[in-house]
């Protein structure tokens, strides 16, 4: 009773929510007040897939559900990326009947790595992808060892899980402990570099013997073949290995297997490896993989493009996390034509602090020579400055502008296309483009 | 002119946040002087030898291989200490500080020495503290520098030696106690992470006038000051 009463106020406030536009978290927070333990009462028909890391959750995720639903079968997911225990709570108490259980033959959940071990306690997960660790949100995370504990603990609950682990990231490889682990990896590809270019490296040493860690190649930060020059910990051999990635035909061959896909960045290439081995581990065939992947849409609300006096202007969403900053830089660097970048550089979260210490952790080095402009604005626009001089940028490259009112001013001082790199904007960035447009 | 040599050691184990940049906006200015600078790294289980450099650096990192960098650190402790007696210009930043002190604790409970050159000791919370800092350095109280600690361990202990004489936010122990960070002599030390050189002329030019002594310049420190006035600017607004 007191479960079938805590799903139906969770379903009311969804429907109410979605009618008000309001959050997708809010549900599961009022519920898990008025039951804090509900989730342990569900009950699942099919089978529940789990998937975490710093970068690429939204994305694998959305891409594993678009497969299965594809191929027909029935999935509930967290599509919007509300990926903690709340965001967890309201899809799940959405989806279930009265009685708590949950039909559907999937249940594909990004989770938010900090958060996985609070929710892994009351839910039955069969099978859980760990993407990546990188330096991420750190204001929030720490480091990624502290994170990689917290994932240790949620594994700890769950030991009937299967684990999808990446070969190529030092520190996530070493998790499995005594559960069953598969491994994918993808190999060099033409953008593969024998060092690292980003500006966040964050297993320079080995996590088992702290000796030097040596790559063979990098496929972006710390993502590579690695071999430690002093104990025997390596890259695992791969059970799902990508070759003969074709950035320019958008394919992708995964254990032999062509593979057409519908974008072309290496991130979503190395993303599409991870969803494959979840997915095939999970029970779908290559066919059916294969048929899904060809038809995906791409991650919603990351990119947007639009016109400003007659130029091209991309918008492109970026956490507070070199990692993420560095893969934009990669998607403009991989644009042709002259081209200006503008940072959108904010306080961090809503504590407002002034921090931009991870701004420095991003290679803006590689813009050198590469674009006619770099415009720093946002409340830390003087401060994002001072960040890019330090990379050697000079007065004509550099500029910056923190007073919002006067930037189409700033804009039209730049030349070429406009890639604007807003980070963490939590819809500030519109404040530029409602300036952009009057 | 000068040629300044600075060790840089554990570069590849203690590497968080964006540290290292402050090597290469002081080795700018060092070159904007008219002088010139060589950074030389050391890593973990290589050997360490300080003399002959006129400056070492260690940055935050994390707690396991500050952990491991200790072990390999503390052999070292005489050497270290006759370097920082005797005036040579270190520069500390994050958990590093730890190595310094009588000892530290670790995540699973253990307790780690230090050189044993300060008496405060390092706990380990395995919680993520954050906070921003506006305070006074101790050498130039007319200046106001910021701060940003991003951190899961403190000092427990009297600050005997405060960099910073703090207006507002953390200390170097759990609770506010109005003082940050470490000068003893020219070793200097702080919680703040990544770039306070860059983003603090106060400090720069302290650390170049001690590295530079009659070959010091005064640098364009412009967008610089103007980025941190902004900054204490939304203190004073609250």
């Amino acid at each position: 009773m007191r479960f079938a009463l805590t799903a139906l106020l969770c379903k009311a406030l969804s429907i109410a929510g979605k009618l008000l536009g309001g959050g997708t978290d809010l549900p599961g927070k009022i519920a898990l007040k008025m039951y804090p333990r509900v989730m342990k009462k569900l009950k699942f028909d099919g089978k529940v897939l789990a998937i975490t890391g710093s970068n690429g959750k939204t994305t694998t995720a959305n891409i594993v559900a678009h497969v299965l639903r594809e191929n027909g079968y029935s999935v509930v997911n967290n599509e919007l990326g509300s990926n903690m225990t709340s965001g967890i709570a309201s899809t799940l108490l959405c989806a279930c009947t009265l009685g708590g259980r949950i039909k559907a033959d999937y249940v594909v959940l990004e989770v938010d790595e900090c958060y996985s071990r609070f929710i892994f306690k009351d839910l039955r997960i069969d099978y859980y992808l760990i993407l990546n660790l990188l330096r991420d949100q750190v204001v929030r995370n720490g480091h990624p060892d502290l994170v990689s504990t917290k994932i240790v603990e949620a594994i700890a609950a769950q030991p009937e899980m299967t684990l999808i682990l990446n070969a190529q990231e030092p520190i996530s490889q070493n998790l499995a402990g005594d559960n069953y682990a598969v491994y994918f990896a993808m190999d060099r590809t033409e953008r593969s570099t024998d060092n690292c270019v980003s500006g966040t490296h964050d297993a320079k040493i080995c996590p088992r013997c702290f000796h030097e860690m040596k790559y063979e190649f990098f496929h972006y930060n710390h993502l590579g073949n690695f071999a430690c020059t002093h104990c025997d910990y390596q890259s695992f051999h791969p059970d799902f290995l990508a070759t003969d990635v074709d950035f320019e035909n958008r394919t992708i061959t995964i254990n032999g297997e062509q593979i057409s896909v519908t974008y072309n960045t290496t991130f979503n290439m190395f993303n599409t490896v991870a969803a494959a081995a979840l997915a095939l581990t999970a029970g779908v065939s290559m066919e059916e993989f294969k048929k899904g992947v060809a038809t995906f849409g791409g991650a919603k609300g990351r990119l947007d493009t639009f016109d400003f006096e007659g130029r091209k202007v991309t918008l492109m969403m970026t956490k507070q996390n070199a990692a993420s900053l560095d893969q934009s830089i990669s998607f403009v660097l991989e644009q042709a034509g002259d081209k200006s970048v503008v940072l959108f550089i904010n306080n961090v979260l809503y504590l407002d602090y002034k921090d931009i210490s991870w701004l420095y952790d991003v290679a803006f080095e590689r813009l050198h020579g590469k674009v006619k402009n770099i415009l720093c604005t946002g409340n830390r626009a003087l401060d994002a400055a001072v960040c890019i001089k330090a990379c050697d940028f000079d007065s004509r490259t550099l500029h910056y502008e923190n007073d919002l009112s006067k930037i189409k001013e700033a804009f039209r001082n730049t030349e070429g296309d406009i890639y604007i790199l807003a980070a963490s904007a939590f819809g500030h960035e519109g404040k530029i483009i409602e300036e952009l447009k009057k | 002119m000068r040629n300044i040599k600075i060790l840089h050691i554990y570069s590849k184990a203690l590497d968080l946040y964006g540290d290292y940049k402050n090597l290469t906006v002081l080795s700018q200015r060092i070159r904007e002087t008219g002088n010139q600078v060589e950074i030389i790294t050391a890593e973990l289980f290589e050997n360490l030898e300080f003399s002959g450099f006129d400056m070492v650096y260690i940055g935050h990192g994390k707690v396991k291989n500050l952990a491991a960098v200790a072990a390999h650190f503390v052999p070292y402790a005489d050497k270290v200490k006759e370097q920082i007696e005797n005036g040579q210009v270190w520069f500390v930043t994050g958990n590093a500080s730890e190595l310094f002190g009588q000892s530290f604790t670790t995540p699973d409970g253990g307790e780690i020495k230090g050189i044993g050159l300060f008496d405060y000791k390092g706990v380990e919370t395995n919680k993520v503290f954050v906070s921003d800092m506006i305070g006074r350095p101790v050498f130039d109280k007319e200046e106001t520098v910021y701060g940003f600690a991003n951190r899961t361990a403190y000092l427990e202990g009297e600050n005997k030696y405060p960099l910073f004489e703090v207006i507002d936010g953390f200390s170097n122990g759990k609770t506010p106690d109005g003082k940050e960070g470490t000068l003893y002599k020219n070793f200097f030390a702080t919680w703040s992470m990544g770039p306070v050189l860059s983003r603090n002329p106060a400090l720069m030019r302290e650390i170049l006038k001690r590295l530079l002594k009659e070959d010091y310049k005064e640098c364009d420190y412009t967008l610089e000051q103007q980025a941190l006035e902004l900054v204490l600017a939304e203190f004073k607004k609250g």
